[in-house]
């Protein structure tokens, strides 16, 4: 088989770019009609980090993806440190009642992009390097929960809860991929609930949002049930085929972040079941296509690099709007190219240019 | 092993598909088989809480000191809303809520009964506590959303001339009166209301503030609400005291064409408009009907024959009792001749005849001009909505019995401003002005803007009006019920007139016993600060308007001299 550039692949990524860069466009029209509203300013400012994305992923593409594999500790080292210092008061930056940005200069950086992707790629050499352990409790599955619990550790402090879903999933996926056993898995998936029931009730956020999951109309509809309702009312209202671009009513005055978690609901009402199903299957696409190119890589941490890096993406956008539509508690993270957020957009541009690089080799 | 990792990334590529499809079967209920749900939920949303955020300019009354009194403002209130889906304990919830307010049990348990509805609601209006005391209760189902409506404090004081705001279509806007006239002041541009937004409404909105030449205001109105009070109490005792149909009038400063009381009654509460059956209640008879004025008519027709020096005060003629036109005969109220008699005699007995000779001194054509001239058939230009002009096409047939009618107040028909504003030019030196009911519109962007009065043509040089004023001091001091409403100290020009209504259905002709009674004064005779017009429509047991309408007349004069402390002037 010819080895190279996937075309299709690079294409379905612009077209998602594309559609994410518009639909923030309508949706940040909302903000008009709000408090210290900067429409252009977001639009703008969303479009550097396009380009300055574009960059990277140019960049990342033309980076040996084993650089990653040697890397990998120290770039995971370092996201984690980064993560850590969202604590420290001079540096990190609260908002919405969780601490989940450091400043940096004029910037504002969220780690937890970036100690997604460290965490995935020393994820990735860590397994590929224990072919044969990973299938042993003592060799296997207990480093990695050990190593899986030191993220989940620092994510629920902050809390984002939301990324450590998507860790937690892709990583569970990737044990999997890289030779875990299926009782692994299930104790992984028992281990998980537990976890989850715990963190529940040790954290009032959390517990919030699962009762408003669980009882939508007994929560205080002021509250964090109202983010889920308006959403709900925005996707619902929707209808078959959308209000059409530009006319949500939603974004105006009710919906909550409506260029940031909750921009499916805008994009929902606009475009309707039909648009939503295509942006779904655009995903599922996506993950195809990238899914058939590390199918084709010889390398074992070239396939689990890759297929931890696309799987991340499509989950946790899979999680916002799942969220959105009210079958996942509300968490909180970007749906990946749509959403407002220059960290979360240029680092998933670095991830497209790593699987672009790993389509270079065989 | 190669295989084995295909076959893997083959289950995680399962699994992430069938999340995907989970999520799009969600969807497809939310979005397609209970959209409708959300688009109510939505539609809802935005307009009930819209409701909260209504909004309107303010209307005042202006008081003779220049402070303003609340005629129309803006009220806060609550909606009790029951959500009957996950309202479970109806009972319970009514008898706590019960304890808070008073609620229509029989409505609320229909409402509640309604499971598949999300939304009734049972109360509204609700003060802030009671609805402060209500969400403590904390009932699951039992909602409280704000709202706003529009509150006239004085109750049914000018409710005539004031209107009301009331839903024309889902629209809710001023209805009638200045509510209406004074829509794109007072009105305020939801924001961002029900109707769907895009990207083209929000640059035209943008276009709009930026062009908007009708900017949100309040209105002051030259309307006294004293004056109004007294006015509107002194016309509801002669409606009662005759058993009337209507009893209506115009108090006017005629120098600026001020309108410093308008009414007529009955009239109607404007905060609770939907009680009023008789939807004329809500027409402003004073411009939008038309009435034949009777002998009110005769000094405007004198005063034309003394403009154009025709006769003088001191010209006699000979009353036979009757004229004959057209093979019609033309009597004096009481069929008498009197002989040889002057026109300061034609107006104190209210002589038709006189009044036929004085149009014929003048000429038909010189009188038809003049009765244009004075505004007939021609609207005033108040500021009021759907003003109708007067009816005076019959002297277009140039037949000498339509201008012997015309002469003395029967055959045309005008609309009290009409009448009033005609009058006025007796009393200002001759000058035809525009009426006015808003003196300053306060502006919220820019500057106030006020109302400065109108002179449309001068009607009489101002030697005919303190002629025909000076006679009219004469009708009230000598023959007003024999002088007895004379004031020693201030001069009144007062005129009555009776006419017969005019049958209803169409026909023409009149009502042998049916009679519009008119009145009109003003005071001081030589310097009017107010002018007043009275109407009374089809009262009973009363033949004269003299009877009827002097008195009350009287009282308004005195009141108005008296509270606006004008100085004596004889």
């Amino acid at each position: 088989m010819k080895k190279g550039k996937d075309k299709i692949f690079i294409i379905t990524v612009l077209i998602m770019v594309l559609a994410g860069f518009f639909i923030l466009f309508s949706a940040s029209m909302g903000l008009l009609t709000r408090e210290k509203a900067d429409f252009s300013s977001i639009v703008l400012k969303q479009f550097v980090f396009g380009v300055g994305g574009f960059v990277a992923l140019l960049a990342a593409s033309r980076i040996n993806y084993k650089n990653w594999q040697k890397f990998a500790l120290l770039l995971f080292l370092f996201s984690f440190f980064l993560s850590l210092l969202v604590f420290e008061p001079h540096v990190g930056f609260g908002y919405g009642g969780a601490k989940r940005w450091i400043n940096i200069g004029p910037f504002t950086f969220q780690p937890s992009e970036l100690l997604k992707l460290g965490f995935i790629a020393y994820l990735a050499s860590w397994i590929s390097a224990r072919k044969k352990d990973i299938k042993s409790f003592k060799f296997g599955l207990l480093p990695f929960l050990v190593i899986v619990a030191f993220v989940g550790f620092i994510l629920i402090a902050e809390p984002d809860i939301g990324t450590l879903g998507v860790i937690v999933i892709t990583s569970a996926l990737m044990f999997f991929i890289g030779g875990g056993k299926f009782t692994q898995i299930a104790v992984m998936i028992l281990l998980g609930l537990a976890l989850l029931y715990a963190l529940v009730l040790i954290k009032p956020h959390a517990m919030d949002r699962v009762q408003t999951f669980l009882n939508p109309s007994s929560a205080d509809v002021q509250g964090s049930g109202y983010q889920v309702k308006q959403a709900l009312i925005a996707v619902g209202s929707g209808g078959i085929y959308g209000r059409g671009f530009g006319m949500s009513i939603q974004k105006f005055s009710y919906l909550p972040e409506p260029i940031g978690d909750s921009i499916f609901a805008v994009f929902a009402e606009e475009f309707g079941f039909i648009g939503c199903v295509g942006l779904i299957a655009l995903f599922l696409f996506f993950l195809y296509r990238g899914f058939l190119i590390i199918l084709r890589a010889s390398d074992p941490f070239a396939k689990l690099l890759g297929a931890g890096i696309l799987m991340s993406m499509v989950i946790q956008s899979f999680i916002n709007i799942g969220s959105m539509v009210g079958i996942i508690p509300l968490t909180g993270v970007p749906l990946i190219f749509v959403s407002q957020g220059g960290s979360a957009l240029v680092i998933a541009l670095i991830e497209i240019g790593i699987i672009i690089n790993i389509s270079k080799y065989g | 092993m190669k295989d084995n990792f295909s076959l893997r990334i083959k289950i995680a590529y399962i699994f992430i598909f069938v999340f995907g499809a989970v999520i799009a079967t969600r969807l497809f209920f939310v979005q397609v088989v209970h959209s409708n749900d959300y688009k109510e939920l939505a539609s809802r949303q935005y307009v009930a809480p819209s409701a909260g955020y209504f909004d309107r300019g303010a209307i005042f009354f202006k008081k003779k000191d220049g402070q303003l009194i609340s005629a129309a403002t803006i009220k806060k209130g609550f909606i009790l809303a029951i959500n009957p889906k996950i309202l479970n304990d109806a009972e319970l919830a009514f008898t706590k809520i019960s304890a808070v307010t008073q609620i229509d049990k029989d409505m609320f348990f229909k409402s509640a009964a309604k499971k598949s509805d999300t939304y009734e609601e049972v109360g509204r209006r609700l003060s802030n506590e009671e609805a402060d005391k209500i969400k403590l209760l904390k009932l699951k189902g039992v909602d409280i959303y704000s709202e706003g409506w529009r509150f006239y404090p004085a109750g049914s004081l000018a409710s005539r001339v004031l209107g009301f705001v009331g839903f024309n279509g889902d629209k809710l806007e001023g209805r009638y009166g200045l509510e209406k006239y004074y829509e794109n002041i007072l009105g305020r541009k939801e924001d961002n209301g029900g109707s769907a937004n895009s990207f083209a409404e929000i640059i035209m909105d943008i276009k709009k503030t930026v062009s908007d030449n009708t900017p949100n205001g309040d209105i002051v109105l030259t309307i006294e609400p004293e004056a109004q009070s007294f006015f509107e109490e002194s016309l509801r005792g002669v409606l009662d005291k005759y058993n009337a149909e209507m009893a209506g009038g115009i108090i006017i400063e005629p120098k600026t064409g001020k309108i410093l009381a308008m009414a007529s009654v009955p009239n109607f509460d404007p905060n609770a408009y939907g009680g009023t059956k008789d939807l004329s209640l809500f027409m402003n008879p004073s411009t939008q009907n038309v009435y034949e004025m009777g002998s009110i008519m005769k000094p405007l027709t004198l005063a034309a024959a003394l403009d154009q020096n025709k006769i003088t005060p001191e010209t006699t003629y000979s009353d036979k009792g009757f004229v004959v036109f057209n093979n019609k005969r033309i009597e004096n109220f009481d069929g008498k001749a009197r002989g040889t008699v002057s026109m300061q005699e034609v107006l104190n007995q209210s002589l038709n005849t006189g009044a036929v000779f004085a149009m014929q001194q003048l000429g038909k054509e010189k009188f038809l001009e003049y009765i244009k001239n004075y505004g007939f058939g021609e609207k005033t230009g108040i500021d009021l909505p759907d003003e109708v002009q007067g009816l005076i096409s019959n002297l277009n047939s140039m037949r000498d019995i339509e201008f012997a009618t015309a002469s003395f107040g029967q055959g045309i028909a005008v609309t009290p401003i009409e009448m009033a504003l005609a009058l006025s030019a007796l009393a200002n030196g001759g000058a035809l002005m525009k009426p006015y009911v808003v003196e300053r519109i306060k502006s919220q962007e820019g500057l106030d803007k006020n109302i400065e009065p109108v002179q449309k043509r001068q009607v009489l040089k101002k030697e005919t009006s303190e002629t025909i004023s000076r006679m009219l001091v004469n009708v009230t001091d000598k023959a007003l019920m024999g002088g007895v409403y004379k004031m020693d100290h201030y001069t009144i020009a007062a005129k009555t007139g009776t006419a017969q209504s005019i049958k209803s259905g169409g026909d023409k002709g009149y009502n042998e016993e049916e009679y519009i009674h008119t009145f009109f004064g003003y005071a001081p005779g030589f310097d009017a600060r107010f002018l007043t017009l009275l109407y009374l429509v089809k009262p009973q047991g009363v033949k004269y308007a003299s009877h009827s309408l002097s008195e009350p007349f009287m009282n308004i004069t005195k009141f108005l001299l008296n509270y606006y402390q004008v100085p004596p002037d004889r």
